[in-house]
């Protein structure tokens, strides 16, 4: 495939691209019986430019990505409840290792070999970072991340979640669609 | 201040309908400086504001847009790509293509390889599209001559040429090959620039220049900037390096 892009046409439209497709095309056979082949350039037919942009993947819902809306909380308890707690406990934007005292121990003992390596709560840091992402692909944690006004190196703030009564009441022992309790 | 009270002509209440009336029938005179002009016999005179509106739009060749149609002395553009991003290949289909849909005459100035476009690469572009080489005889030249763009004596030489065929495309096969000075200096740029609209104005047609960048993308930027009309960037997307078959002809 041959990508065409117009990047400057006076008088006219520019800054767009248009996509070709490269075949070889077979002239003839020499006295060795070797095929002479020599490269063409011709315009996609509908289905192959179907078929090309159905490579392309679609565009990230970036608004989505960003929300704090329940669906977000909901994930992050689904997959991280200790860290739903700690930022509901929280005020103001914190540190992640700030926050990492706040979090569950997990059962390996990662707390124990930390503190053995002189780096306490690291784990529980590099557990954060996880579930915070990249830009590429954002974790469950990375709505609830503060601006980074520092650059890419600055360390990640997390902010806090309102407490929400409604979620606290709709426990999974006594959701509405429970049998109630004899 | 002064007013000053003119005597009225006896009738002049009566005749002023009618002069009112002649006003709006009556095409008013037209001074000197309305009339229009003449072509100038010299190249310079440039146009009017309102000869300017009156141009026509800008049409292409092809129905991508991607390659305009000049409306007005000719125009230059350029087509850079990488070696190997079948700049060549993009060359000879949109001439093809300018052929069979609008019947334009091609000039294709193979500095690179004359062999290669001549005997290869059209007729397997004619061969892929079902057309028979001859059906395009009268609308195809392949000019396997060494040519100095910067050269007035080969520009004039080239023109008086093809006066007779008049193409309406020259596409120039590459850069490099038909440019004897460094093409990164801007005063190259400008000449370059000045050639190829003396090459172009002539026969109205627009000019291709295809052009290789080095690795580092900096080969050729002055001049290119400096030249185009229009820019457009080749890249070849699936596969990298050259094509084993066109190693020969491609190589700088």
């Amino acid at each position: 495939m041959v990508s065409t892009h117009v990047e400057k046409m006076k008088n006219g439209p520019d800054g767009f691209t248009v996509r070709y497709k490269t075949e070889l095309v077979a002239l003839e056979t020499d006295e060795m019986g070797l095929s002479t082949e020599a490269p063409t350039v011709r315009a996609m037919t509908a289905p192959e430019v179907e078929a090309h942009k159905a490579k392309t993947p679609p565009r990230p819902d970036v608004a989505a990505e960003n929300a704090t809306d329940g669906a977000a909380i909901a994930k992050l308890e689904r997959d991280a409840p200790d860290v739903l707690r700690a930022l509901r406990q929280i005020t103001k934007p914190m540190l992640l290792r700030e926050i990492a005292p706040m979090l569950d121990a997990t059962a390996d003992d990662a707390d124990a070999k930390d503190d053995e390596k002189g780096t306490p709560l690291a784990s529980r840091i590099r557990r954060l970072n996880r579930l915070i992402g990249d830009t590429k692909s954002p974790g469950v944690l990375a709505p609830f991340t503060a601006p980074r006004t520092g650059g890419r190196t600055s360390p990640h703030r997390l902010i806090p979640i309102a407490p929400s009564t409604v979620e606290d009441e709709l426990r999974t022992e006594d959701e509405p669609s429970d049998a109630p309790a004899s | 201040m002064e007013s000053v009270l003119l005597e009225q002509p006896v009738g002049a209440e009566s005749s002023l309908p009618n002069d009112i009336a002649l006003v709006f029938t009556k095409p008013p005179p037209q001074s000197d400086h309305a009339k229009p002009r003449k072509k100038p016999s010299s190249r310079f005179g440039g146009l009017s504001p309102s000869e300017g509106a009156t141009l026509p739009p800008l049409t292409y060749w092809n129905d991508d847009e991607t390659l305009p149609r000049s409306n007005m002395g000719g125009c230059v553009g350029s087509l850079v790509g990488q070696y190997g991003s079948h700049n060549t290949g993009t060359e000879i289909m949109l001439a093809v293509d300018a052929i069979e849909q609008h019947g334009a005459r091609v000039l294709f100035i193979a500095a690179e390889d004359a062999n290669g476009v001549a005997k290869t690469r059209l007729r397997a572009a004619c061969t892929a599209r079902g057309t028979a080489l001859a059906g395009i005889d009268a609308h195809w030249r392949t000019e396997t001559e060494t040519f100095d763009l910067l050269s007035d004596t080969d520009r004039v030489e080239m023109i008086e040429a093809y006066r007779e065929f008049a193409p309406d495309l020259i596409f120039i096969d590459v850069l490099t090959r038909v440019v004897t000075a460094d093409i990164n200096a801007p005063e190259t740029g400008m000449r370059v620039m000045q050639s190829a609209y003396a090459l172009a104005a002539p026969f109205g047609a627009t000019v291709v220049i295809a052009h290789h960048p080095d690795s580092t993308e900096a080969g050729g930027r002055c001049a290119l900037h400096v030249a185009r009309r229009f820019l457009s960037h080749g890249k070849t997307q699936g596969r990298r390096g050259l094509d084993p078959c066109r190693e020969d002809e491609e190589r700088p």
